[in-house]
Protein backbone atom coordinates (compact mmCIF):
# COMPACT_ATOMS: atom_id res chain seq x y z
CA UNK A 1 0.00 0.00 0.00
CA UNK A 2 2.78 2.83 0.88
CA UNK A 3 4.80 1.47 -1.78
CA UNK A 4 2.39 1.72 -4.22
CA UNK A 5 1.55 5.54 -3.08
CA UNK A 6 5.42 5.91 -2.92
CA UNK A 7 5.80 4.35 -6.93
CA UNK A 8 3.21 6.83 -7.72
CA UNK A 9 4.79 10.20 -6.41
CA UNK A 10 8.59 9.21 -7.51
CA UNK A 11 7.24 11.16 -10.87
CA UNK A 12 7.15 14.23 -8.50
CA UNK A 13 10.80 14.62 -8.35
CA UNK A 14 13.06 17.04 -10.68
CA UNK A 15 13.55 14.06 -13.35
CA UNK A 16 12.07 14.68 -16.61
CA UNK A 17 12.33 11.67 -17.81
CA UNK A 18 9.72 9.53 -18.10
CA UNK A 19 7.57 9.02 -14.44
CA UNK A 20 6.64 5.68 -14.90
CA UNK A 21 9.49 4.60 -16.36
CA UNK A 22 11.50 5.92 -13.32
CA UNK A 23 8.64 4.38 -10.53
CA UNK A 24 9.05 0.81 -12.20
CA UNK A 25 12.95 0.59 -11.64
CA UNK A 26 12.61 2.19 -8.03
CA UNK A 27 10.13 -0.51 -7.44
CA UNK A 28 12.22 -3.31 -8.69
CA UNK A 29 15.02 -2.09 -6.77
CA UNK A 30 13.01 -1.26 -3.73
CA UNK A 31 10.79 -4.22 -3.84
CA UNK A 32 13.09 -7.45 -2.95
CA UNK A 33 14.17 -5.87 0.26
CA UNK A 34 11.10 -5.04 1.20
CA UNK A 35 9.28 -8.19 0.62
CA UNK A 36 11.97 -10.18 2.13
CA UNK A 37 12.16 -8.53 5.37
CA UNK A 38 8.41 -8.72 5.64
CA UNK A 39 8.51 -12.45 5.02
CA UNK A 40 11.50 -13.06 7.58
CA UNK A 41 10.56 -10.51 10.23
CA UNK A 42 6.29 -9.47 10.03
CA UNK A 43 4.67 -12.62 8.68
CA UNK A 44 5.34 -14.78 11.11
CA UNK A 45 4.90 -12.62 13.76
CA UNK A 46 1.14 -12.61 12.95
CA UNK A 47 1.47 -16.81 13.19
CA UNK A 48 2.74 -15.63 16.50
CA UNK A 49 -0.12 -14.17 17.35
CA UNK A 50 -2.18 -16.79 15.85
CA UNK A 51 -0.53 -19.55 17.79
CA UNK A 52 -0.73 -17.76 21.14
CA UNK A 53 -3.95 -18.70 20.95
CA UNK A 54 -3.27 -22.32 20.68
CA UNK A 55 -2.71 -25.39 23.27
CA UNK A 56 0.50 -27.02 21.21
CA UNK A 57 3.22 -29.00 22.65
CA UNK A 58 5.15 -30.61 19.93
CA UNK A 59 6.56 -33.45 21.59
CA UNK A 60 2.96 -34.50 22.47
CA UNK A 61 1.03 -34.99 19.18
CA UNK A 62 -1.11 -36.81 20.59
CA UNK A 63 -2.95 -33.67 22.41
CA UNK A 64 -3.33 -32.15 18.80
CA UNK A 65 -3.77 -28.47 18.68
CA UNK A 66 -6.73 -27.16 20.33
CA UNK A 67 -7.97 -23.71 20.41
CA UNK A 68 -7.82 -21.64 23.68
CA UNK A 69 -8.33 -18.27 23.49
CA UNK A 70 -6.74 -16.24 25.85
CA UNK A 71 -6.09 -19.30 27.77
CA UNK A 72 -2.17 -18.82 27.87
CA UNK A 73 -2.11 -15.38 28.33
CA UNK A 74 -4.14 -15.77 31.24
CA UNK A 75 -1.98 -18.97 32.22
CA UNK A 76 1.14 -16.84 31.88
CA UNK A 77 0.08 -13.50 33.69
CA UNK A 78 -1.75 -15.08 36.80
CA UNK A 79 1.24 -16.21 38.06
CA UNK A 80 3.44 -14.75 39.90
CA UNK A 81 6.44 -15.89 37.97
CA UNK A 82 5.75 -14.41 35.32
CA UNK A 83 5.82 -10.97 36.82
CA UNK A 84 9.44 -11.38 39.00
CA UNK A 85 10.78 -12.19 35.38
CA UNK A 86 9.29 -9.42 33.41
CA UNK A 87 10.49 -6.93 36.21
CA UNK A 88 13.86 -8.84 35.87
CA UNK A 89 13.93 -7.78 32.38
CA UNK A 90 13.09 -4.01 32.95
CA UNK A 91 15.93 -4.02 35.79
CA UNK A 92 18.72 -5.83 33.46
CA UNK A 93 17.76 -3.20 31.28
CA UNK A 94 17.54 -0.28 33.24
CA UNK A 95 20.66 -0.84 35.06
CA UNK A 96 22.80 -1.89 32.08
CA UNK A 97 21.68 1.03 30.31
CA UNK A 98 22.61 3.51 33.54
CA UNK A 99 25.89 2.06 33.10
CA UNK A 100 26.79 2.37 30.02
CA UNK A 101 25.01 5.76 29.85
CA UNK A 102 28.11 6.82 32.87
CA UNK A 103 30.92 5.31 31.72
CA UNK A 104 30.50 5.46 27.62
CA UNK A 105 30.12 9.42 29.28
CA UNK A 106 33.54 9.09 31.21
CA UNK A 107 34.86 7.49 28.53
CA UNK A 108 34.31 9.78 25.29
CA UNK A 109 35.08 12.85 27.45
CA UNK A 110 38.26 11.13 28.29
CA UNK A 111 39.16 10.40 24.90
CA UNK A 112 38.00 13.64 23.41
CA UNK A 113 41.68 15.17 24.08
CA UNK A 114 45.08 15.13 22.51
CA UNK A 115 47.72 11.78 23.87
CA UNK A 116 49.54 9.20 23.34
CA UNK A 117 48.84 6.49 21.75
CA UNK A 118 45.11 7.74 21.43
CA UNK A 119 44.05 5.20 18.00
CA UNK A 120 45.65 2.46 20.15
CA UNK A 121 43.88 3.30 23.79
CA UNK A 122 40.37 3.82 21.60
CA UNK A 123 40.51 0.36 19.57
CA UNK A 124 41.05 -1.58 23.41
CA UNK A 125 38.17 -0.11 24.39
CA UNK A 126 35.72 -0.85 21.64
CA UNK A 127 37.03 -4.33 21.36
CA UNK A 128 34.24 -5.73 23.77
CA UNK A 129 31.00 -4.60 20.85
CA UNK A 130 32.95 -7.08 18.96
CA UNK A 131 32.97 -10.00 21.65
CA UNK A 132 30.04 -12.71 21.14
CA UNK A 133 27.66 -12.69 23.99
CA UNK A 134 28.62 -16.18 24.94
CA UNK A 135 32.00 -15.47 25.32
CA UNK A 136 30.89 -12.58 27.68
CA UNK A 137 29.08 -15.03 29.39
CA UNK A 138 31.76 -17.53 29.69
CA UNK A 139 34.21 -14.81 30.64
CA UNK A 140 32.75 -13.74 33.29
CA UNK A 141 31.68 -17.20 34.92
CA UNK A 142 35.19 -18.63 34.73
CA UNK A 143 38.05 -15.80 33.91
CA UNK A 144 36.24 -13.40 36.48
CA UNK A 145 33.85 -14.55 38.97
CA UNK A 146 34.76 -18.60 39.15
CA UNK A 147 34.33 -19.59 42.89
CA UNK A 148 37.50 -21.52 42.23
CA UNK A 149 39.91 -19.77 40.56
CA UNK A 150 38.49 -16.73 39.07
CA UNK A 151 40.98 -13.39 39.17
CA UNK A 152 38.21 -11.04 40.83
CA UNK A 153 37.17 -13.39 43.55
CA UNK A 154 40.86 -14.36 44.30
CA UNK A 155 41.31 -10.30 44.92
CA UNK A 156 37.82 -10.33 47.03
CA UNK A 157 39.66 -13.29 49.16
CA UNK A 158 42.65 -11.01 49.48
CA UNK A 159 40.72 -7.91 51.25
CA UNK A 160 38.79 -10.34 53.43
CA UNK A 161 35.83 -11.59 51.07
CA UNK A 162 34.95 -14.99 51.92
CA UNK A 163 32.70 -16.90 49.95
CA UNK A 164 32.26 -14.44 47.26
CA UNK A 165 30.51 -15.79 44.71
CA UNK A 166 28.19 -12.58 43.17
CA UNK A 167 27.41 -15.14 40.00
CA UNK A 168 24.90 -16.69 42.63
CA UNK A 169 24.38 -14.11 44.60
CA UNK A 170 23.52 -11.31 42.54
CA UNK A 171 22.59 -12.36 39.65
CA UNK A 172 20.72 -9.96 38.36
CA UNK A 173 23.54 -7.32 38.68
CA UNK A 174 26.06 -9.90 37.12
CA UNK A 175 24.66 -9.94 33.64
CA UNK A 176 23.80 -6.16 33.89
CA UNK A 177 27.35 -5.71 34.32
CA UNK A 178 28.25 -8.42 31.37
CA UNK A 179 25.57 -6.45 29.24
CA UNK A 180 27.13 -2.98 30.14
CA UNK A 181 30.70 -4.27 29.24
CA UNK A 182 29.49 -5.36 25.87
CA UNK A 183 27.20 -2.05 25.03
CA UNK A 184 29.57 0.55 26.77
CA UNK A 185 31.83 1.44 23.43
CA UNK A 186 28.45 1.85 21.50
CA UNK A 187 27.78 4.51 24.06
CA UNK A 188 31.94 5.79 24.12
CA UNK A 189 31.79 6.29 20.56
CA UNK A 190 28.76 8.10 19.86
CA UNK A 191 29.27 10.40 22.67
CA UNK A 192 32.81 10.73 21.10
CA UNK A 193 31.27 11.36 17.87
CA UNK A 194 29.20 13.85 19.55
CA UNK A 195 31.38 15.71 21.57
CA UNK A 196 33.71 16.25 17.97
CA UNK A 197 30.91 17.87 16.24
CA UNK A 198 30.92 20.51 19.10
CA UNK A 199 32.52 23.74 17.32
CA UNK A 200 35.97 24.57 19.04
CA UNK A 201 34.78 27.93 19.42
CA UNK A 202 31.57 27.55 21.48
CA UNK A 203 33.98 26.00 24.05
CA UNK A 204 36.77 28.81 23.97
CA UNK A 205 33.82 31.38 23.81
CA UNK A 206 32.59 30.23 26.60
CA UNK A 207 36.18 29.49 28.49
CA UNK A 208 36.75 33.28 27.64
CA UNK A 209 33.39 34.27 29.49
CA UNK A 210 35.10 32.94 32.42
CA UNK A 211 33.46 29.26 32.33
CA UNK A 212 35.39 26.66 34.00
CA UNK A 213 35.69 23.40 33.21
CA UNK A 214 32.50 22.05 34.78
CA UNK A 215 30.63 24.82 33.42
CA UNK A 216 31.37 23.81 29.50
CA UNK A 217 30.49 20.82 30.10
CA UNK A 218 27.36 21.70 32.00
CA UNK A 219 25.96 24.41 29.31
CA UNK A 220 28.06 23.94 26.19
CA UNK A 221 28.88 19.93 25.98
CA UNK A 222 25.80 18.32 28.09
CA UNK A 223 22.67 20.38 25.98
CA UNK A 224 24.66 18.98 22.38
CA UNK A 225 24.96 15.57 23.19
CA UNK A 226 21.24 15.17 23.98
CA UNK A 227 19.90 13.87 21.02
CA UNK A 228 23.28 11.68 20.76
CA UNK A 229 22.42 10.33 23.91
CA UNK A 230 18.43 9.90 22.77
CA UNK A 231 19.66 7.78 19.63
CA UNK A 232 21.81 5.76 21.15
CA UNK A 233 19.44 4.98 24.24
CA UNK A 234 17.40 4.09 21.70
CA UNK A 235 19.38 1.72 19.92
CA UNK A 236 20.81 0.72 23.70
CA UNK A 237 17.20 -0.54 25.04
CA UNK A 238 15.94 -2.20 21.60
CA UNK A 239 18.90 -4.69 22.02
CA UNK A 240 19.77 -4.65 25.41
CA UNK A 241 15.59 -5.84 26.48
CA UNK A 242 17.01 -8.50 24.02
CA UNK A 243 19.48 -10.16 25.86
CA UNK A 244 19.91 -13.67 25.60
CA UNK A 245 23.42 -15.60 24.98
CA UNK A 246 25.48 -13.67 28.08
CA UNK A 247 22.25 -15.34 30.72
CA UNK A 248 22.56 -19.08 28.87
CA UNK A 249 26.00 -19.51 29.53
CA UNK A 250 26.75 -17.05 32.30
CA UNK A 251 24.01 -18.31 34.94
CA UNK A 252 21.49 -20.29 32.71
CA UNK A 253 18.81 -17.92 34.02
CA UNK A 254 19.61 -18.92 38.02
CA UNK A 255 19.98 -19.61 40.28
CA UNK A 256 16.21 -20.73 40.12
CA UNK A 257 14.83 -18.34 37.75
CA UNK A 258 16.83 -15.44 39.63
CA UNK A 259 17.86 -14.14 36.69
CA UNK A 260 15.78 -14.97 33.31
CA UNK A 261 14.28 -11.97 31.01
CA UNK A 262 11.68 -12.81 29.05
CA UNK A 263 13.91 -13.76 25.91
CA UNK A 264 15.11 -16.58 28.38
CA UNK A 265 11.63 -17.83 29.57
CA UNK A 266 10.25 -17.95 25.92
CA UNK A 267 13.60 -19.93 24.50
CA UNK A 268 12.55 -22.74 27.69
CA UNK A 269 9.36 -22.39 26.91
CA UNK A 270 9.82 -22.84 23.32
CA UNK A 271 12.57 -25.15 22.70
CA UNK A 272 13.13 -27.15 26.06
CA UNK A 273 9.39 -27.17 27.02
CA UNK A 274 7.80 -27.10 23.25
CA UNK A 275 4.84 -25.48 24.63
CA UNK A 276 4.42 -23.61 21.17
CA UNK A 277 1.01 -21.78 22.37
CA UNK A 278 2.49 -20.51 26.21
CA UNK A 279 5.98 -19.46 23.96
CA UNK A 280 4.16 -17.42 21.50
CA UNK A 281 1.90 -15.83 23.87
CA UNK A 282 5.36 -14.88 25.84
CA UNK A 283 6.58 -13.62 22.50
CA UNK A 284 3.98 -11.08 21.98
CA UNK A 285 3.85 -9.63 25.50
CA UNK A 286 7.54 -8.97 25.14
CA UNK A 287 6.82 -7.56 21.85
CA UNK A 288 4.07 -5.06 23.67
CA UNK A 289 6.64 -4.38 26.69
CA UNK A 290 9.15 -3.26 24.27
CA UNK A 291 6.94 -1.26 22.55
CA UNK A 292 5.96 0.56 25.68
CA UNK A 293 9.21 0.62 27.21
CA UNK A 294 10.54 2.68 23.59
CA UNK A 295 7.97 5.07 22.94
CA UNK A 296 7.68 6.13 26.33
CA UNK A 297 11.22 6.51 26.44
CA UNK A 298 11.39 8.56 23.44
CA UNK A 299 8.64 10.67 24.76
CA UNK A 300 10.33 11.38 27.68
CA UNK A 301 13.99 11.96 25.77
CA UNK A 302 11.95 14.65 22.85
CA UNK A 303 10.73 16.43 25.90
CA UNK A 304 14.53 16.24 27.38
CA UNK A 305 16.09 17.58 24.03
CA UNK A 306 13.53 20.06 23.72
CA UNK A 307 14.17 21.65 26.70
CA UNK A 308 17.35 21.75 26.98
CA UNK B 1 44.64 36.28 35.14
CA UNK B 2 46.85 38.61 33.43
CA UNK B 3 49.89 38.22 35.38
CA UNK B 4 52.13 35.81 34.49
CA UNK B 5 52.31 33.85 37.31
CA UNK B 6 49.28 32.82 37.67
CA UNK B 7 48.67 31.90 33.91
CA UNK B 8 51.31 29.64 34.25
CA UNK B 9 49.76 27.98 37.57
CA UNK B 10 47.09 27.60 35.28
CA UNK B 11 49.29 25.95 32.40
CA UNK B 12 50.62 23.48 35.37
CA UNK B 13 46.96 22.54 36.45
CA UNK B 14 45.93 21.99 33.02
CA UNK B 15 49.17 19.54 32.64
CA UNK B 16 48.54 17.54 35.73
CA UNK B 17 44.92 17.33 35.32
CA UNK B 18 46.27 16.05 31.47
CA UNK B 19 48.33 13.42 33.70
CA UNK B 20 45.57 12.40 35.89
CA UNK B 21 42.77 11.62 32.81
CA UNK B 22 45.44 9.90 31.10
CA UNK B 23 45.87 7.29 34.14
CA UNK B 24 42.12 6.99 34.73
CA UNK B 25 41.89 5.91 30.93
CA UNK B 26 44.98 3.35 31.26
CA UNK B 27 42.34 2.52 34.59
CA UNK B 28 39.55 2.20 32.10
CA UNK B 29 41.83 -0.02 29.50
CA UNK B 30 42.89 -2.61 31.95
CA UNK B 31 39.16 -2.85 33.68
CA UNK B 32 37.47 -3.52 29.88
CA UNK B 33 40.28 -4.89 28.13
CA UNK B 34 41.77 -6.44 30.64
CA UNK B 35 39.55 -9.44 30.77
CA UNK B 36 40.08 -10.24 26.52
CA UNK B 37 43.67 -9.40 27.15
CA UNK B 38 43.43 -12.75 30.03
CA UNK B 39 41.35 -15.09 28.03
CA UNK B 40 43.90 -15.02 25.12
CA UNK B 41 47.02 -15.25 27.72
CA UNK B 42 45.37 -18.20 29.64
CA UNK B 43 45.30 -20.01 26.11
CA UNK B 44 48.65 -20.15 26.08
CA UNK B 45 49.12 -21.20 29.36
CA UNK B 46 50.06 -25.31 30.68
CA UNK B 47 46.49 -26.79 31.84
CA UNK B 48 47.61 -26.63 35.67
CA UNK B 49 49.03 -22.74 35.38
CA UNK B 50 45.73 -21.75 34.32
CA UNK B 51 44.34 -22.40 37.57
CA UNK B 52 46.95 -21.50 39.76
CA UNK B 53 46.58 -18.82 42.63
CA UNK B 54 48.16 -15.63 42.70
CA UNK B 55 47.42 -15.90 38.72
CA UNK B 56 51.15 -16.22 36.83
CA UNK B 57 51.73 -13.27 34.62
CA UNK B 58 54.98 -15.09 33.52
CA UNK B 59 55.42 -18.34 32.14
CA UNK B 60 56.33 -20.49 29.00
CA UNK B 61 54.00 -20.04 26.45
CA UNK B 62 52.74 -23.43 24.85
CA UNK B 63 50.40 -24.27 21.73
CA UNK B 64 49.14 -27.60 23.26
CA UNK B 65 46.00 -25.82 24.14
CA UNK B 66 45.61 -24.44 20.43
CA UNK B 67 46.73 -28.02 19.65
CA UNK B 68 43.60 -29.70 21.28
CA UNK B 69 41.27 -26.81 20.66
CA UNK B 70 41.80 -27.14 16.72
CA UNK B 71 39.81 -30.57 16.35
CA UNK B 72 36.38 -29.22 17.20
CA UNK B 73 37.13 -25.99 15.64
CA UNK B 74 37.47 -26.47 11.85
CA UNK B 75 33.86 -27.67 11.47
CA UNK B 76 31.96 -24.58 13.03
CA UNK B 77 34.55 -22.17 11.69
CA UNK B 78 33.79 -23.41 8.26
CA UNK B 79 30.05 -22.94 9.21
CA UNK B 80 30.15 -19.70 10.70
CA UNK B 81 32.32 -18.12 7.63
CA UNK B 82 29.90 -20.20 5.15
CA UNK B 83 26.70 -18.63 6.52
CA UNK B 84 27.82 -15.66 7.48
CA UNK B 85 29.19 -14.78 4.36
CA UNK B 86 26.34 -16.00 2.27
CA UNK B 87 23.53 -13.59 4.23
CA UNK B 88 25.94 -10.91 4.31
CA UNK B 89 26.54 -10.89 0.39
CA UNK B 90 22.66 -11.40 -0.23
CA UNK B 91 22.16 -8.20 2.69
CA UNK B 92 24.46 -6.25 0.59
CA UNK B 93 22.82 -7.13 -3.02
CA UNK B 94 19.15 -6.72 -1.41
CA UNK B 95 19.91 -3.26 0.82
CA UNK B 96 22.30 -1.51 -1.18
CA UNK B 97 19.73 -1.30 -4.56
CA UNK B 98 17.50 -0.37 -1.86
CA UNK B 99 18.95 2.28 -0.16
CA UNK B 100 19.50 3.52 -3.57
CA UNK B 101 16.22 3.68 -4.25
CA UNK B 102 14.92 4.98 -1.31
CA UNK B 103 18.19 7.81 -1.33
CA UNK B 104 17.87 9.17 -5.20
CA UNK B 105 13.93 9.29 -6.25
CA UNK B 106 12.01 11.49 -5.24
CA UNK B 107 9.09 10.17 -3.11
CA UNK B 108 6.95 11.44 0.04
CA UNK B 109 7.56 7.63 1.66
CA UNK B 110 11.31 7.43 1.49
CA UNK B 111 11.83 8.47 5.03
CA UNK B 112 8.83 6.27 5.95
CA UNK B 113 10.08 3.33 4.62
CA UNK B 114 13.36 3.99 6.09
CA UNK B 115 11.65 4.20 9.40
CA UNK B 116 9.68 0.96 8.76
CA UNK B 117 13.06 -0.94 7.90
CA UNK B 118 14.48 0.40 10.96
CA UNK B 119 11.16 -0.80 13.78
CA UNK B 120 11.83 -4.20 12.20
CA UNK B 121 14.98 -4.08 14.55
CA UNK B 122 12.63 -3.00 17.39
CA UNK B 123 10.53 -6.37 16.71
CA UNK B 124 11.99 -8.75 19.99
CA UNK B 125 13.55 -11.85 18.44
CA UNK B 126 11.30 -13.92 20.70
CA UNK B 127 8.72 -12.26 18.86
CA UNK B 128 9.51 -14.46 15.72
CA UNK B 129 10.94 -17.59 17.39
CA UNK B 130 8.07 -19.77 17.83
CA UNK B 131 6.92 -19.91 14.19
CA UNK B 132 10.10 -19.49 12.47
CA UNK B 133 11.13 -22.78 14.85
CA UNK B 134 7.52 -23.98 13.51
CA UNK B 135 7.84 -23.03 9.74
CA UNK B 136 11.59 -24.33 9.38
CA UNK B 137 10.54 -27.91 10.68
CA UNK B 138 7.91 -28.25 8.79
CA UNK B 139 10.19 -27.26 5.82
CA UNK B 140 12.78 -30.00 7.17
CA UNK B 141 15.48 -26.79 6.95
CA UNK B 142 16.09 -27.12 11.24
CA UNK B 143 20.14 -27.83 10.78
CA UNK B 144 20.86 -26.86 7.35
CA UNK B 145 22.62 -24.43 5.88
CA UNK B 146 19.95 -22.33 5.08
CA UNK B 147 18.26 -21.91 8.23
CA UNK B 148 20.64 -19.34 9.76
CA UNK B 149 21.20 -17.67 6.28
CA UNK B 150 17.60 -17.22 6.21
CA UNK B 151 17.20 -15.34 9.50
CA UNK B 152 20.24 -13.28 9.34
CA UNK B 153 19.40 -12.17 6.03
CA UNK B 154 16.20 -10.88 7.42
CA UNK B 155 17.91 -9.51 10.59
CA UNK B 156 20.78 -7.63 9.01
CA UNK B 157 19.06 -6.32 5.53
CA UNK B 158 17.05 -3.43 7.26
CA UNK B 159 20.82 -2.75 9.13
CA UNK B 160 22.19 -2.19 5.43
CA UNK B 161 19.18 -0.12 4.10
CA UNK B 162 19.64 1.86 6.85
CA UNK B 163 23.50 2.87 7.18
CA UNK B 164 23.22 2.59 3.28
CA UNK B 165 20.84 5.36 3.08
CA UNK B 166 22.74 7.70 5.25
CA UNK B 167 25.69 6.72 3.16
CA UNK B 168 24.18 7.69 -0.10
CA UNK B 169 22.42 10.81 0.96
CA UNK B 170 25.37 12.30 1.94
CA UNK B 171 26.48 11.68 -1.89
CA UNK B 172 26.94 14.92 -4.23
CA UNK B 173 23.42 15.45 -5.63
CA UNK B 174 25.05 16.74 -8.89
CA UNK B 175 26.96 14.13 -9.82
CA UNK B 176 23.67 12.02 -10.09
CA UNK B 177 21.38 14.28 -11.80
CA UNK B 178 24.44 14.99 -14.16
CA UNK B 179 24.10 11.74 -15.23
CA UNK B 180 20.55 11.56 -15.05
CA UNK B 181 20.05 14.21 -18.04
CA UNK B 182 22.89 12.41 -19.80
CA UNK B 183 20.66 9.98 -19.94
CA UNK B 184 22.97 6.96 -18.31
CA UNK B 185 20.74 4.19 -17.49
CA UNK B 186 19.93 3.35 -13.33
CA UNK B 187 21.18 0.42 -13.08
CA UNK B 188 24.54 1.64 -14.61
CA UNK B 189 24.28 4.78 -12.41
CA UNK B 190 23.97 2.35 -9.59
CA UNK B 191 27.19 -0.16 -10.76
CA UNK B 192 29.22 2.56 -12.14
CA UNK B 193 28.85 6.03 -9.81
CA UNK B 194 27.12 5.32 -6.75
CA UNK B 195 28.56 1.74 -5.63
CA UNK B 196 32.30 3.21 -6.34
CA UNK B 197 32.18 6.43 -4.75
CA UNK B 198 30.27 4.57 -1.28
CA UNK B 199 32.65 1.80 -1.19
CA UNK B 200 33.74 2.35 2.51
CA UNK B 201 30.40 2.30 3.70
CA UNK B 202 29.79 -0.27 1.57
CA UNK B 203 32.56 -1.88 3.56
CA UNK B 204 31.77 -0.96 6.44
CA UNK B 205 27.84 -1.74 6.55
CA UNK B 206 28.89 -5.81 5.22
CA UNK B 207 31.26 -5.77 8.46
CA UNK B 208 28.57 -4.25 10.37
CA UNK B 209 26.30 -7.62 9.29
CA UNK B 210 29.42 -10.10 9.58
CA UNK B 211 30.23 -9.10 13.23
CA UNK B 212 26.25 -9.11 14.15
CA UNK B 213 25.53 -12.77 12.34
CA UNK B 214 28.47 -13.51 13.77
CA UNK B 215 28.22 -13.22 17.31
CA UNK B 216 24.31 -14.12 16.98
CA UNK B 217 22.92 -16.67 19.49
CA UNK B 218 19.43 -17.12 20.11
CA UNK B 219 18.00 -18.09 16.60
CA UNK B 220 21.57 -20.00 16.06
CA UNK B 221 21.06 -22.42 19.14
CA UNK B 222 17.42 -22.28 18.68
CA UNK B 223 17.72 -23.98 14.86
CA UNK B 224 20.65 -25.69 14.34
CA UNK B 225 22.30 -29.01 16.43
CA UNK B 226 24.85 -30.98 15.35
CA UNK B 227 24.90 -30.44 11.10
CA UNK B 228 25.25 -27.02 11.11
CA UNK B 229 25.83 -24.98 14.29
CA UNK B 230 27.83 -22.42 14.33
CA UNK B 231 30.96 -21.01 16.51
CA UNK B 232 28.39 -19.17 18.93
CA UNK B 233 26.39 -22.23 18.98
CA UNK B 234 30.06 -24.42 19.92
CA UNK B 235 31.38 -21.60 21.99
CA UNK B 236 28.76 -22.52 24.23
CA UNK B 237 28.89 -26.57 24.36
CA UNK B 238 32.43 -26.51 25.08
CA UNK B 239 31.91 -24.41 27.94
CA UNK B 240 29.85 -26.84 28.98
CA UNK B 241 32.31 -29.99 27.86
CA UNK B 242 35.50 -28.29 28.39
CA UNK B 243 34.73 -26.62 31.43
CA UNK B 244 37.00 -28.43 33.73
CA UNK B 245 40.02 -27.48 31.18
CA UNK B 246 40.39 -23.74 31.15
CA UNK B 247 43.20 -23.92 29.42
CA UNK B 248 42.29 -25.49 26.32
CA UNK B 249 38.59 -23.29 26.46
CA UNK B 250 40.10 -19.84 26.88
CA UNK B 251 42.21 -20.81 23.35
CA UNK B 252 38.89 -21.72 22.14
CA UNK B 253 37.36 -19.21 22.93
CA UNK B 254 40.19 -16.97 21.35
CA UNK B 255 39.90 -18.42 17.87
CA UNK B 256 36.26 -18.02 17.98
CA UNK B 257 36.47 -14.24 18.73
CA UNK B 258 39.43 -13.34 16.17
CA UNK B 259 37.01 -12.96 13.14
CA UNK B 260 34.37 -10.66 14.63
CA UNK B 261 37.39 -8.51 16.67
CA UNK B 262 39.41 -7.66 13.60
CA UNK B 263 36.74 -6.91 11.60
CA UNK B 264 35.47 -4.28 14.28
CA UNK B 265 38.71 -3.14 14.48
CA UNK B 266 38.76 -2.07 11.33
CA UNK B 267 35.41 -0.53 10.75
CA UNK B 268 34.79 1.17 13.99
CA UNK B 269 35.54 5.06 12.61
CA UNK B 270 32.63 4.54 9.62
CA UNK B 271 30.50 2.70 12.05
CA UNK B 272 29.62 5.42 14.04
CA UNK B 273 29.20 7.38 11.32
CA UNK B 274 26.79 5.43 9.80
CA UNK B 275 24.62 4.72 13.00
CA UNK B 276 24.59 8.58 13.69
CA UNK B 277 24.69 10.37 10.71
CA UNK B 278 20.88 11.51 10.25
CA UNK B 279 19.93 9.75 13.12
CA UNK B 280 21.13 12.98 15.22
CA UNK B 281 18.69 15.84 14.75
Amino acid sequence: MVSGQAAQSSGQGKTQAAPTSRGRQRRMLLYPALVIVAIITQIPFVFTVYLSFLNWNLTRPDLGRTFTGLGNYVLELSTAEFWTILLQTLAITAMALAMCCLIGLGLALLLNRDFFAKGLIQTLLVTPFFIMPVVTGLIWKNELFSPNFGIITWMAGLIGFDGFNPMAQQPLIMVSTMVAWEWEPLFMLVLLAGLQAIPEEEREAAQLDGCNRFMVFRYIELPHLLPYYRMVILLGTIFILQVFGEIYVGTAGGPGTSSMNLQYLTYEEALVGTQVGLASAIGVITLILTLIVLTSLLRIMNAVVKEA
Amino acid sequence: MSSVPASSEKRRSIRWSHYLQNVLLYLAVVVIFGPIFWLILTGFKESAAAYALPPQILFTPTLEQYAAAMSDFWAPFLHSVIIVGVSTVICLLLGVPAAFALSFYHANTNESIVFWFITTKALPQVAVLVPLFVIFRTLQLLDTVWVLIIVFVGMNTPIVVWMMYQFMKDLPREILEAAQVDGVKLSQMLLQIVIPLTRAGIASTAMLCVIFAWNEFLFSVSFTSIAWQPLSVEVAAQQTSRGQFWAELSAFTTLAIIVPVIVGWLTQKQLVRGLTSGAVK
